[in-house]
């Protein structure tokens, strides 16, 4: 289930990446197995067949480098930072050396036109992931690790490597703005009790 | 207040877009052996997790980002012996012929890192030994599972591949219940040399002992390890067992009667015999191939030649006993024998044998009757009533008849079926009867055995209206019994199994375990031929061996049932179990009659159709040489033995070429049929069809499309749609109209033909086969040599694999072959199928085929 902002490194992480550390490589897997949801939504909807590729580099720089842990960082947030700036680089990449990828401004709808195949088939899933694709990139993310993932927004700012006052704002504009394009979408957006029955049934659930 | 309700709600959204699927557990799974340090990819694939590692090497369950599925790797320890790959590629490309349900498929062979790899399906489920651990499995799903595993074989021996090192660890059950058989043809690539014990520990105890010797393997060597893992299964324990290679090659060359008889006391004896068959420690005494082992214990995927058709039987004059139950008082003198004189010509031997026996049984009724009455034996006392309500039902039925002298035949054998007194035994449940319902059975009975079945259809209404109304399972099982014999005598086969279910069911729930075996019986005919499902038909018979065993002293039953299996057996082309059915049935018969009675002629005549059958033409015609005669003089000659015994005669002329002879005698057994069933009767049939097919030889086309037209609106008339029986007279019919001329029409009726057999028999049974050769008949006639070829060449392959190449009709198609050839003008190829063809031939004493192919031989300009 998701972390609940706790400035604590939690101390589970560490000590399965002590183990790891010293050669069990089960206590790798349990770490894998642990933050895999968070890192595969970094990627799922935004690379389409490059997501399994880049989940597994993630996973595996941040096992193999294991020093680029920073002091008081959560490995979880580790591998999201990481994750986001394998994410960038490989909208660079496929850009070219003329290409503009600017996360602030460029949405994965703009960096990545072809629909994704592993888009949700149900509707209320394809409409977020639709308005999702839609905002810029970091107002994306920035928002998904605040809903999926629940970071605080200080949390977040570690991972996009930008100041909380951005995130907040970027947050806050993000909803404004997800809210008008889901409208727009659906314009028989589900009231608020059928949501609430949808959102018991979606749950949190882990992979 | 809005903002945060909002928020609710894109958190519900978000929730619903944060679902999994397969494929993200697969990645996960990826990554996590990558973590373990383990290949994450091979070839294109990526590898997800270690299934399992073995003495070859590793399996791992991989994912094929291409084709997008899952797959399983082997790698191979094979490093550094040169052209391994390549012969391991070669292995692959062979393996991927096989393209059967039953065998993992194998998509690619390549190197990796050194090491060579073998993609193949993944099959997720277990291997047979943990299946058949998982929880009690019963006889019929074991089978299920084995026979589909042997499919696996045999489908890859078809191909010219043998496994090698078939075990329960390599066939693989899959949750859906699929059966795999995996890893053929990779036990040499074994690291472990052969005296280690180690590396074969898993496979010698299914090696076949020739192959522990050091003999390469070959498809009777997997024979030996299919019987051994299929006893092992269906035994429960390991055949073969020994501290060392040694001691399990000693325990493999004994024989395996005793490793199967003390591992497997419950298992039926006809499983025994294949088990037996397929473990013989020497090759030559196994099955001839997987097909022959899968046929004797699987329905019909192979089917009887055009010339030898099994006789349609109705079973007449029922075995069985009924009771009354009078109170225990010295009855009234019987008077059977007075009664029927009085109508009786005193001149008639046959008059005179019936009188003498009928008073033969009222001096046993009399005596047995005072004897279990002074002893308290109630039970007993109600047996003795029984059989002689039967008798006096007998009498009645002669009296009442217009023409006696006519009935006395019939009566006297009717008479011979019903048990005496002295075979009565202590059954508590019978002396509970209602005696009104056993009279009007019994009456109804005797109007059956006297040829009126209306009459006995009618009467049947009345005992059934007792059974009913005394509300007792016995009575209505009997009743249900007798009311499915009726129904197959009329040849409605769903009224039959109904019948037959009833009664079985009944008489089960009501202990009544004699009327039981006897419905199971009658039942394995119904479902067996007159539906045409074998495989229902074994279940039938499980049954009855199963009820009938528990009935003390049931030799008569147990004929009854042989008797029904041979006949299931005989139209589906089981060799083996006809001929051991058969065999069986003249012991039973002999010990119950003496061996000169009707039972014993009539299982003389199945032990000819089962020689007939199995091609050993010479032992039909020694057997049947004075059976006819013996059948008419016990039974007379207006009797359906006699015209079965005509049949039968024809059929062994038949096989012996003497075409002339045949003829004779099916005419007479179609005069004798009209006599007794009349001419539109579906009885009939087999004298039709083998008549037209003798005019056929004969070159009267014309002819022969006349009876087969008869016999083709009486079968329509009388058999469901897809029965077997249709199809070969719609066959037929296309042989006959192409010898006509009528070509078109006999392309129309081929082709029908071949889709009836295909969707009964299967593919690649001998009525496909059969089919085949006379479409390539049909194209030759029309010029069409390239297509004849085609035909008679897939033919001749389904009949050698089915038959086995040393079977006469096998050796025939292959001559048919020949002359497609020859009429396609490519005499140089034809002749080498001619020679072939006519040393088989020869060999199997067949001369007149065997003369035709040499004058074909000639007419290529060959010397033979």
């Amino acid at each position: 289930m998701g972390y609940h902002g706790d400035d604590v490194a939690d101390p589970d992480d560490a000590e399965l990446l002590t183990r790891w550390r010293d050669g069990d490589r089960s206590a790798g897997e349990a770490l894998v197995a642990r933050h895999f949801p968070a890192v595969l939504r970094m990627f799922r909807h935004k690379v389409g067949d490059a997501a399994d590729d880049l989940v597994q580099q993630t996973f595996l720089t941040c096992l193999e480098h294991r020093d680029g842990i920073r002091d008081g960082e959560r490995f979880r947030g580790y591998l999201l930072r990481v994750g986001w700036s394998r994410l960038l680089r490989h909208f660079r990449e496929r850009a070219g050396p003329r290409g503009k990828v600017d996360p602030m401004t460029s949405s994965v709808a703009e960096l990545a036109p072809t629909p994704s195949a592993t888009v949700g088939r149900e509707d209320e899933r394809t409409q977020l992931l639709t308005a999702l694709a839609q905002l810029p990139l970091e107002m994306q993310v920035a928002l998904e690790l605040y809903y999926w993932e629940e970071l605080t927004a200080g949390e977040i700012a570690a991972v996009l490597e930008v100041p909380e006052g951005t995130v907040r704002s970027r947050l806050r504009l993000g909803r404004d703005k997800l809210r008008e394009r889901l409208a727009l979408l659906d314009p028989h957006a589900p009231d608020g009790e059928a949501l609430d029955q949808r959102a018991r049934a979606a749950g949190r659930p882990d992979p | 207040m809005e903002a945060a309700h909002d928020d609710a709600r894109l958190r519900a959204w978000f929730g619903a877009a944060a679902q999994t699927d397969a494929g993200d557990r697969r990645l996960l799974a990826q990554i996590c052996a990558a973590v373990r340090g383990e290949p994450t990819r091979i070839g294109r694939h990526r590898v997800l997790r270690r299934l399992g590692r073995g003495g070859f090497g590793e399996v791992f369950e991989a994912h094929d980002p291409v084709l997008q599925r899952g797959v399983a790797i082997k790698l191979l320890h094979a490093r550094g012996r040169e052209g391994r790959a390549r012969s391991l590629q070669q292995e692959a490309q062979a393996l991927a012929r096989i393209a059967h349900p039953n065998v993992v498929e194998v998509f690619e062979v390549g190197e990796h890192d050194g090491e060579v790899f073998i993609v193949m399906e993944l099959v997720e489920g277990t291997d047979l030994g943990s299946w058949a651990a998982a929880r009690p499995r019963s006889l019929d799903e074991q089978l299920a599972v084995l026979r589909a595993a042997g499919e696996g074989l045999a489908a890859a021996h078809a191909v010219g591949i043998v496994h090698g090192d078939f075990k329960p660890a390599n066939v693989l059950v899959a949750a859906d219940g699929r059966v795999k058989v995996a890893d053929f043809g990779l036990a040499r690539w074994l690291e472990q040399p052969h005296d280690d014990g180690i590396g074969l520990a898993g496979t010698l105890p299914y090696l076949a002992p020739e192959l522990q010797r050091g003999a390469g393997p070959s498809p009777s060597a997997d024979v030996f390890a299919w019987g051994a893992t299929a006893c092992e299964i269906v035994c429960g324990r390991r055949v073969f067992t020994g501290a060392s290679a040694a001691a399990l090659l000693q325990a493999k060359l004994q024989g395996t009667s005793t490793a199967v008889t003390a591992a497997a006391s419950d298992v039926p004896g006809w499983l025994r015999r294949r088990l037996d068959a397929a473990l013989a420690p020497d090759p030559a005494r196994r099955p001839a191939s997987m097909r022959a082992l899968l046929d004797g214990l699987q329905p019909p995927r192979r089917g009887a030649t055009t010339l030898a058709l099994a006789a349609v039987v109705v079973t007449v004059g029922a075995l069985g006993a009924t009771t009354a139950a009078p109170p225990c008082a010295p009855g009234a003198a019987p008077q059977w024998a007075t009664r029927a004189q009085a109508v009786l010509a005193d001149d008639d031997v046959d008059a005179r044998t019936l009188l003498e026996q009928l008073r033969a049984r009222e001096r046993d009724d009399e005596a047995q009757r005072q004897a279990v009455c002074a002893a308290g034996r109630r039970e007993a006392r109600a047996c003795i009533d029984a059989a002689a309500v039967r008798t006096g039902a007998l009498v009645d039925a002669l009296v009442a008849s217009e023409q006696p002298s006519e009935h006395v035949r019939p009566t006297l054998r009717a008479l011979q079926e019903i048990r005496g007194p002295e075979g009565c035994v202590d059954d508590p449940a019978r002396a509970r009867l209602d005696p009104d319902f056993v009279a009007a059975q019994a009456a109804s009975r005797a109007a059956f055995a006297a040829g009126d079945p209306a009459r006995a259809r009618t009467l049947l209404g009345d005992a059934l209206a007792r059974a009913d109304a005394t509300a007792d399972p016995r009575a209505r099982a009997e009743a249900s019994r007798l009311q499915g014999m009726l129904a197959l005598d009329r040849f409605d086969a769903d009224a039959a199994f109904d019948a037959f279910n009833t009664a079985y069911w009944l008489a089960t729930s009501a202990g009544d375990d004699a009327t039981a075996a006897m419905a199971a019986a009658e039942q394995v005919l119904t479902v067996g031929n007159f539906q045409g499902r074998p495989l229902e038909a074994e279940a039938w018979r499980r049954h009855a061996e199963a009820a009938l065993a528990r009935v003390p002293d049931h030799a008569w039953l147990e004929l009854a049932l042989v008797t029904d299996a041979f006949k299931v057996d005989h139209e589906h082309g089981r060799v083996q179990d006809a001929v051991a059915m058969a065999e069986r049935a003249v012991e039973l018969a002999a010990a119950l009659d003496g061996g000169d009675g009707p039972q014993s002629l009539r299982a003389q005549r199945m032990r000819v159709e089962a020689a007939v059958l199995a091609g050993d033409v010479t032992g039909a015609t020694a057997a049947v040489a004075t059976l006819r005669d013996r059948t008419a003089a016990v039974f007379g000659e207006d009797d359906v033995e006699v015209v079965l015994a005509d049949l039968t005669q024809a059929n062994v002329a038949l096989a012996a070429g003497a075409p002339e002879r045949a003829e004779v005698s099916l005419r007479r057994a179609l005069d004798g049929g009209a006599r007794v069933h009349g001419r539109a009767h579906a009885f009939n049939l087999t004298a039709l069809q083998n008549l037209a097919a003798v005019e056929l030889e004969r070159g009267d086309a014309a002819a022969a499309v006349a009876h087969l037209d008869e016999a083709l609106a009486i079968a329509q008339a009388s058999l469901d749609r897809g029965h077997p029986r249709v199809t070969w007279i719609v066959g037929a019919r296309g042989v006959a109209l192409t010898q006509a001329g009528r070509l078109d029409e006999a392309d129309a009726a081929l082709q029908a033909a071949l889709v009836g057999w295909t969707a009964s028999h299967g593919s690649h049974s001998v009525k496909v086969g059969v089919t085949l050769s006379n479409l390539a008949d049909l194209a030759t006639a029309r010029g069409q040599h390239e297509q004849a070829i085609d035909h008679a060449r897939r033919a001749a392959d389904i009949l050698e694999t089915a038959l086995g190449e040393a079977h006469p009709h096998a050796a025939a198609f292959r001559a048919n072959l020949g002359r497609a050839l020859m009429a396609a003008d490519r005499c140089d190829e034809a002749v080498p199928q001619f020679r072939v063809a006519l040393a088989r031939l020869q060999a199997a004493q067949v001369e007149r085929d065997a003369a035709t192919a040499r004058q074909w031989l000639a007419q290529c300009g060959a010397a033979p």
